[in-house]
Formats: C-alpha cells, sequence, structure tokens
C-alpha cells in the first residue's frame, strides 16, 4: 500500500502527490523490489527520463523504512546524480563566482537534511513527494541566501555611471524596450521563450533580476491603491527607480529575446 | 487569509510556497501578506521557481563522488544504518506478504509485527523461525539475525507521532500471539510452539 502523505497545509488540510506521480507508485508497489529499482533507475544508475523524482523519494524513503539496504543504495545514488544535475542546471558556472564551491555546499546540506528526516520519521520530506523541483528550488534559496555570493557573476552592461538607478536611460532604449515587451508578461508562457529567457535573467545584477522577476509574475510597478503589493512596494524603493531597473534589464536581455523571437517566427 | 503562524522558519515558508499548484500574482500575494517577515526569501525563491530549467539533462558525476555521497549519507543515517541487516522481507511484494501469512497459517497483523521486529527474537520458538525462514526461502541464520535486531520504525508509527518518533517496544511472541487478531485455533497452534 501506498502510504499517503502525512504532512499538513494549512490552507488545504493533507498535501497530496499530483495524481500522475500517485498512479506510478501505486503501480510500482505492486512489484518487487528488484523489479521495482529496475523500472526506477537506468543501467548507467541514472534516474530513468520517463520517472518523475518525486517517486524516486518515496521509494528512498520506504527503503529505508522497510530496512531494504539494497534498494536504499541504489535508489540514494540516482538521487544523487539528479540532485546534481538539478543544480548544474540551476547554478551553472556561468552565473555565479565559485558556482561549484556553492553546488557542493547546497548538495551536503541537502542531503544532510534528507538523512535526518529519514532517521527522524519527520515530514519535510513530502514536499519532495509533492514537488521535487519546486521544492529543491526552495530549498536551495535558503542555503543561497545564507551561504551565496552577493552579486551574481555579470559583466557590467554599461560603464559605472550609467549603471546608477538614478541615471535615467536613453529614451529611445526605454521606447525600444516597451515596444519589444508589448505582448507583456504572458509571453512569458511560451516554453521556448521561458527556456531561453530563465538562465539569462539569473545573469542580471540582483537588483534588476527581482524586478524584472515580479514583472513577469504580474506584479504592477506602482498601484494607487494602498494594499495593492507592487514591486516598489516590495523592493522597498520608488516606481522611477523600478521603472530604471526594468528597462535596464529589457536592454539586457533584449538580444537574448530577439533571438528567441526569431525562431520562434521561423 | 489565514492568520500568520510566527513560529513558521524561512525553510517552511519557502517549502509550502513551492508546492503550491499554481504560482502567480495571487499565491505570491498571499504569501506575502502571510509572511512579511519572510519577504525577501519570497521575492528570491518565486523566481528561482520563475526561472526553473524546463528540462533537466544528466550531468556527468563520477562514481568516486556518488560513492562519496553515499557513505557519508549512510553515516548520517546512524548506527541503525551500520547495523541494518538486509531484510529477508524487503524483496517481497504485498501479495506474497499476504502470502506467506497464509502459509505461516498467521494473520497479516503479526507477520507485520515480526517483520518490523516488535517482537523480541529470542522468544521466538525455534520451530515457528525455522517454518519462517524456509517459507522465506533465506538461511536460518539471515533470518535469526534480521530479527535480533533493534524495532523498526514503522510507516504508521513515523508518522502519527506528534513529537519526535521513536520505535515501539518490542514484546515477547506468547503476547504478540494474544494480542494479534489471531483466532483462537491459530493461537493454541503458536503458543503450543513454546514448548
Amino acid at each position: 500500500m501506498v502510504e499517503p502523505l502525512k504532512r499538513i497545509s494549512k490552507k488545504d488540510g493533507l498535501y497530496h502527490r499530483r495524481a500522475e506521480v500517485q498512479a506510478l507508485l501505486e503501480k510500482l508497489d505492486l512489484v518487487g523490489a528488484p523489479e521495482r529499482i529496475d523500472q526506477l533507475v537506468d543501467a548507467g544508475g541514472e534516474l530513468r527520463a520517463d520517472i518523475p523524482p518525486e517517486a524516486l523519494v518515496h521509494f528512498i524513503r520506504r527503503a529505508w523504512r522497510e530496512n531494504d539496504a539494497g534498494s536504499l543504495e541504489r535508489l540514494f545514488k540516482a538521487l544523487f546524480r539528479r540532485v546534481q544535475a538539478s543544480l548544474a542546471a540551476a547554478i551553472p558556472n556561468s552565473r555565479m563566482a565559485d558556482a561549484e564551491t556553492i553546488r557542493g555546499e547546497i548538495v551536503s546540506r541537502f542531503m544532510d537534511r534528507f538523512a535526518r528526516d529519514c532517521r527522524e520519521g519527520g515530514t519535510w520530506l513530502d514536499y519532495f513527494e509533492v514537488q521535487f523541483e519546486g521544492g529543491f528550488a526552495a530549498f536551495r534559496t535558503t542555503v543561497l541566501r545564507r551561504i551565496g555570493p552577493s552579486t551574481n557573476k555579470t559583466a557590467p552592461l554599461m560603464g559605472d555611471g550609467e549603471h546608477s538607478d538614478a541615471t535615467e536611460l536613453a529614451p529611445e532604449v526605454e521606447k525600444a524596450a516597451a515596444e519589444f515587451f508589448a505582448d507583456g508578461p504572458s509571453f512569458f508562457d511560451d516554453p521556448a521563450f521561458r527556456s531561453a529567457l530563465g538562465p539569462a535573467i539569473n545573469t542580471l545584477p540582483p537588483d534588476q533580476k527581482a524586478v524584472i522577476g515580479l514583472w513577469l509574475q504580474g506584479i504592477p510597478i506602482d498601484a494607487k491603491d494602498p494594499t495593492t503589493n507592487t514591486i516598489a512596494r516590495i523592493l522597498k524603493c520608488d516606481e522611477h527607480t523600478v521603472r530604471n531597473r526594468r528597462d535596464r534589464a529589457f536592454k539586457a536581455l533584449r538580444k537574448i529575446l530577439e533571438e528567441v523571437k526569431a525562431n520562434a517566427a521561423k | 487569509m489565514p492568520p500568520s503562524d510566527p513560529n513558521a522558519s524561512e525553510e517552511e515558508v519557502l517549502l509550502a510556497f513551492s508546492v503550491e499548484p499554481k504560482r502567480d500574482r495571487s499565491t505570491l500575494d498571499r504569501y506575502l501578506a502571510q509572511y512579511p517577515e519572510h519577504a525577501s526569501a519570497l521575492v528570491d525563491c518565486s523566481l528561482e521557481l520563475l526561472t526553473l530549467p524546463t528540462e533537466i539533462s544528466p550531468v556527468w558525476v563520477a562514481d568516486s563522488a556518488v560513492e562519496a555521497g553515499w557513505q557519508k549519507f549512510r553515516a548520517q543515517l546512524g548506527a541503525a544504518a551500520d547495523a541494518a541487516v538486509e531484510s529477508p522481507f524487503a524483496k517481497l511484494t504485498p501479495s506474497a506478504f499476504k502470502s506467506l501469512a497464509v502459509r505461516l497459517d498467521i494473520n497479516n497483523l503479526l507477520l507485520l509485527r515480526i517483520r518490523d521486529r516488535g517482537i523480541r527474537a529470542v522468544s521466538i520458538p525455534g520451530a515457528f523461525m525455522r517454518q519462517l525462514a524456509t517459507e522465506l526461502g533465506a538461511p536460518l541464520k539471515a533470518v535469526s539475525e534480521y530479527l535480533a535486531g533493534p524495532p523498526c520504525l514503522t510507516p504508521s508509527s513515523t508518522f502519527r507521532s506528534p513529537g519526535k518518533p521513536v520505535a515501539a517496544g518490542q514484546v515477547d511472541f506468547s503476547d504478540a500471539v494474544k494480542t494479534s487478531q489471531l483466532t483462537v485455533e491459530q493461537q493454541k497452534k503458536l503458543l503450543a510452539m513454546e514448548n
């Protein structure tokens, strides 16, 4: 039997796995451990491409509970490789200085936490059976906030004077950016655009990244209604500064966006 | 809007945020309102989620690094992992497990207590131990060694405890037989093995 998750969400009650993950777990529950491992992990020790990592987390926890040492080792090793792959995609060497050390630290802390939760039988790992990549992004965020570099590894886009928030962009830059983003944040829903833009956003300086990220999530720059969350209020700066940072980010990202748009039009 | 939980750590808040089914402005707004003390972390997390790679490609990882990771993990799991003996029950499918209970003429509950080492191994009659090893297709020594280990954290004890879970204590075989909802005939037969 596949145990339900036990962690409770304040808003919705118990957490649940995604339907496709639950169905897969129930299917794999019916076979013995050796066959199950073969269905989860390929001959090279990697998680199979069609298997969601949430299933791996579930069966590692189960192998631990059932004292299935052989399964535990093989599944853990597949998870270890998967975590490394996830980090290599999210924190490539181009993103920040000393990325390799930071990736190593995140892996180490994640495995510490994973082991502690297995040992103590907590419900922390339930998050990773609901949404592994999302949960791992959240974990990574907490670690990066503690040990990450204060700035991203990025070449200055302009001279020092121009880089200041107080300096206006040339009107033609603002106009070009506005025209380019005329489709608004919804353009970000395009998978091709998103996959190209994500890594590019990560190369922006943190202040610009925050502005562009919030704008792409539909948060307005400013609003008259004092109860509305705006980028200016969230980042505790004025509207003028927010617009400047957004336009600088647009300028930096424009080359990449043009290539994506051109490819999409083909 | 539910009240803010003053005890929620940054990590807990971000994890809950990250598994929300909808990652949109309304979700971010809700969390920012509920956890203003974690606003900066929530913004950072929302950006990480926004820029999640759409596809994760395998990367080359040296076998030595994987092995080192495993050894570290194993050490972190503690003495229980170091002492772990391969469970002769590990490879049983749910149906094979039920079938084993039938062949031993016991019920699933008693077999679960045996599997989870909730019964003192020294109190298990030799005849029953031999029958169990035979039905499992495992050497008697391997089964005896496994059952002599510490009690396991079962899924139910793991998750239903409000505090830090601990393995339930062990009972003698005779007590387990009497409290496992077996029929009177089954109890008589098992208790007779003690003589």
